[in-house]
C-alpha cells in the first residue's frame, strides 16, 4: 500500500533520515520503533508532506506521492495524527471533529459525515458526552482520542499515528490501543510510531527499528519480540 | 438546488427568530440609520462634532475588520495596513484626478490595486510571528518612501489636492450626512459579510491555522493559500477605506499613511477585541472619539484655553495617549472591550480576565 524507498530528509544541514526503506501492507498495523531523536516523527511528517524529502520517493498504491502538499495526502486517504495531539483547544469537541472532515465538505453529503461522526462517538463514547465541551478542557487521554477521532473524520485508508501513548496513564494507553485494534479490524491500515516497544509490538503485525535516522532492524512482531538485542536494549531484560 | 434550499430557508424563517438571532446587527443598523437625525441635539452641548467624526469611525471600522480577520482570526500580524490604506487613497485619487474616472469606479480600482500589491508581497506570509511583523513594518516604510519620492506621480510631501468628492452614478455626494450614509452602508455590508465569513467553513479554517499550523495542515487545510487569501481580503478592505478617506478629505499626503497609522489600526483591533467582528467598531470608535472627548472635558468645566492648548498640541500627545490606553487595556481587559464587557454582563464574569488565554500568544 505504502512503499518508501531511500528516503532522506534534512533539517538545515542535519540529516534526520538516511535512506529509509519501508513498506506498509494494506490491512496491517506497521510500527516504527526507536528512542528519542531517532527520526520517527520526521519519518511520519515526511510521509504526510509536512517535511520535504530531499532524496528518495514515497509510493502510495504505486503512485509517486513524494513532496505533495499535505492537503493532497489527506484527499488521497492518508491521515496524520500529529505528535502531542495538537487538537484545537478553543473549539468544541464537535467542531474539532467537523474540521477533520474539512475536505469532504463539498464531496460528501452531510449524512455521510454524520455517519462517520457517529462511528467516532461509538468508538470513543466519552467524546459523545463531551460533544459541546471546549476541547482544551479535556484530559490528556480524551484529547488523544479526539485527535484520533478527528483524523478518522477524513475517512482515511492509511492512518499515521505519532506516539499516541505519549504522556498517558497505562490504563488509558491500553484503552486507546484496544481502539486501534478495533480500527484495524474495520480494515484501516495503520502506521504507528511508538517509543513503548512492548505495547506497540503487542498489536502490530510488522515492525521497524529506527536508530539515528536509519532502519537497523525489521521483522514481524513475533520476530522482533524474540530478538535478543531488542530485549536487551528496549525491553530491559 | 442550493438556491432553492436558500429560498426555502428564508421563507421558513419567522421574522421574530431572525430578529432574535440578529439582535446586535439590527440595533446597530437602526442606530446608524437614525443617528444623523438626532446627533445635532447631542453634538452642541458636549462640544464634539459627532457626524463629522462618525464618518471616520466608519472608515476605520472597515480597515479594523480586515485587520481583525488577519490578526484576530488567522493570527498573522501586519504593521502594513496603514500603507495599504495609503495605496488605496493614492490609487483612487490619482485615477480620479488624472484619468477623470468616476469616483465610484476609482474606489473599486483602489481595492484592486491594494489586492494586487498584497499578492505581490504575499511571500512574506511564510514568515511567522515577530519576523512577519518586521517584514510588514518594512513594507510600510517602503510604501511611505515610495509615495513621498515618486514626486512626478504623487507630488511628494506636497500631497494631492482637490480630490473629487464621493459619487454614485449621476449624483455627487456633497453633504456630510450623505458621506456618512455612503460610508456606513459600505461598512455595514462589510461587517455582515465578515461575520458570515468567520462563521463559515473558511472562518473555521482560519481559527484552526491560528491555533496550530501543523494540525491545520494535517486536516487538509492549505494554510499558506488561506493566509494569502485573508491577507489579500484585508488589503482590499484597507484600500477601500483609504479611498473613502481620500474622497471625503479631498487632500492627502504621504505623512497621513505613515507607520503611525498602522500602529493605530493595530490599537483599534486589540482595543476592540481580537477575533471579534463587532469589536472593530468599538475599537475604531474609541480611537476616533477619545482625543475629542479628552479635548472636550476641560470645555465642559468651562476651561476653554486648556481645550485650545490640547488641540494645538494634540499631534505630540497622540502616541502617548494611545500608548497608555493600549497598556491599560492589555493589562486590565486583555480580551478587548467588547468581549470583556459582554462577558461581564452575560456571565457576570469579571471583564479583567482573558478567557482566550493559552500557552502560545500571537
Amino acid at each position: 500500500m505504502l512503499k518508501v524507498e531511500g528516503l532522506s530528509s534534512f533539517y538545515g544541514h542535519i540529516e534526520a533520515l538516511r535512506a529509509v526503506d519501508l513498506r506498509v501492507r494494506a490491512g496491517d498495523i506497521t510500527t516504527i520503533l526507536g528512542s528519542n531523536g531517532a527520526g520517527k516523527t520526521t519519518l511520519l511528517r515526511t510521509i504526510s508532506g509536512l517535511v520535504p524529502a530531499r532524496y528518495g520517493r514515497i509510493l502510495y498504491f504505486g503512485k509517486d506521492i513524494t513532496n505533495l502538499r499535505p492537503e493532497r495526502m489527506v484527499k488521497m486517504g492518508i491521515s496524520h495524527v500529529p505528535e502531542g495531539r495538537q487538537i484545537f483547544g478553543d473549539m468544541t469537541v464537535r467542531e474539532n471533529l467537523e474540521l477533520g472532515a474539512y475536505l469532504r465538505y463539498r464531496r460528501d453529503p452531510s449524512s455521510a459525515i454524520k455517519k462517520d461522526m457517529d462511528f467516532v462517538f461509538k468508538l470513543f463514547p466519552i467524546l459523545k458526552e463531551r460533544e459541546s465541551q471546549v476541547a482544551g478542557t479535556l484530559s490528556g487521554g480524551e484529547q488523544q482520542m479526539l485527535a484520533i477521532g478527528r483524523a478518522l473524520m477524513s475517512k482515511p485508508r492509511l492512518l499515521l499515528l505519532d506516539e499516541p501513548s505519549n504522556g498517558l496513564a497505562p490504563k488509558v494507553i491500553r484503552d486507546i490501543f484496544a481502539c486501534l485494534q478495533q480500527l484495524h479490524q474495520e480494515g484501516i491500515t495503520i502506521l504507528l510510531v511508538e517509543q513503548d516497544v512492548q505495547i506497540a509490538l503487542n498489536i502490530a503485525d510488522y515492525g521497524y527499528i529506527l536508530r539515528a535516522g536509519k532502519i537497523v532492524l525489521e521483522g514481524t512482531a513475533e520476530e522482533l519480540s524474540q530478538n535478543q538485542t531488542i530485549k536487551e536494549i528496549y525491553l530491559g531484560e | 438546488m442550493k438556491f432553492k434550499r436558500l429560498v426555502e430557508r428564508i421563507a421558513l424563517t419567522r421574522p421574530g427568530d431572525f430578529l432574535r438571532r440578529n439582535l446586535g446587527p439590527t440595533v446597530l443598523l437602526i442606530f446608524l440609520l437614525t443617528f444623523p437625525l438626532w446627533e445635532g441635539s447631542v453634538s452642541g452641548p458636549v462640544h464634539i462634532k459627532f457626524l463629522e467624526r462618525m464618518r471616520l469611525v466608519g472608515i476605520y471600522t472597515i480597515v479594523a475588520v480586515g485587520l481583525n480577520l488577519l490578526l484576530g482570526y488567522a493570527g498573522q500580524v501586519s504593521l502594513g495596513h496603514g500603507a495599504f490604506m495609503g495605496i488605496g487613497a493614492y490609487a483612487s485619487s490619482l485615477l480620479a484626478l488624472r484619468a477623470h474616472v468616476p469616483v465610484y469606479l476609482t474606489i473599486l480600482m483602489a481595492m484592486l490595486v491594494a489586492v494586487l500589491i498584497s499578492l505581490i508581497i504575499s511571500p512574506i506570509l511564510r514568515l511567522r510571528g515577530h519576523y512577519l511583523a518586521m517584514a510588514t513594518l518594512g513594507f510600510a516604510i517602503i510604501s511611505f518612501v515610495v509615495l513621498r519620492e515618486m514626486t512626478w506621480l504623487t507630488k511628494g510631501n506636497e500631497g494631492l489636492m482637490g480630490i473629487p468628492k464621493l459619487s454614485l452614478p449621476g449624483v455627487e455626494v456633497r453633504t456630510m450626512g450623505g458621506e456618512y450614509y455612503f460610508i456606513w452602508i459600505i461598512a455595514f455590508l462589510i461587517l455582515i459579510f465578515s461575520r458570515n465569513l468567520v462563521n463559515s467553513r473558511l472562518g473555521r479554517a482560519l481559527k484552526a491555522l491560528h491555533h496550530s499550523e501543523v494540525a491545520a495542515e494535517t486536516m487538509g487545510i492549505n494554510t499558506s493559500w488561506y493566509k494569502i487569501k485573508i491577507f489579500a481580503l484585508s488589503a482590499a478592505y484597507a484600500g477601500l477605506a483609504g479611498a473613502l478617506f481620500a474622497h471625503i478629505h479631498s487632500f492627502i499626503n504621504p505623512g497621513i499613511f505613515q507607520l503611525n497609522l498602522s500602529i493605530i489600526l493595530l490599537v483599534m483591533v486589540v482595543l476592540g477585541g481580537m477575533a471579534s467582528i463587532w469589536g472593530s467598531i468599538a475599537g475604531a470608535t474609541v480611537v476616533v472619539f477619545l482625543p475629542k472627548v479628552l479635548e472636550a472635558i476641560p470645555y465642559w468645566f468651562g476651561n476653554k484655553s486648556l481645550t485650545q492648548w490640547f488641540s494645538n498640541n494634540y499631534s505630540n500627545l497622540e502616541p502617548m495617549i494611545f500608548g497608555i490606553v493600549l497598556i491599560l487595556v492589555m493589562i486590565f481587559m486583555p480580551s478587548g472591550l467588547t468581549r470583556g464587557l459582554s462577558d461581564f454582563f452575560r456571565y457576570r464574569r469579571s471583564p479583567f480576565v482573558n478567557p482566550l488565554k493559552r500557552g502560545s500568544g500571537i
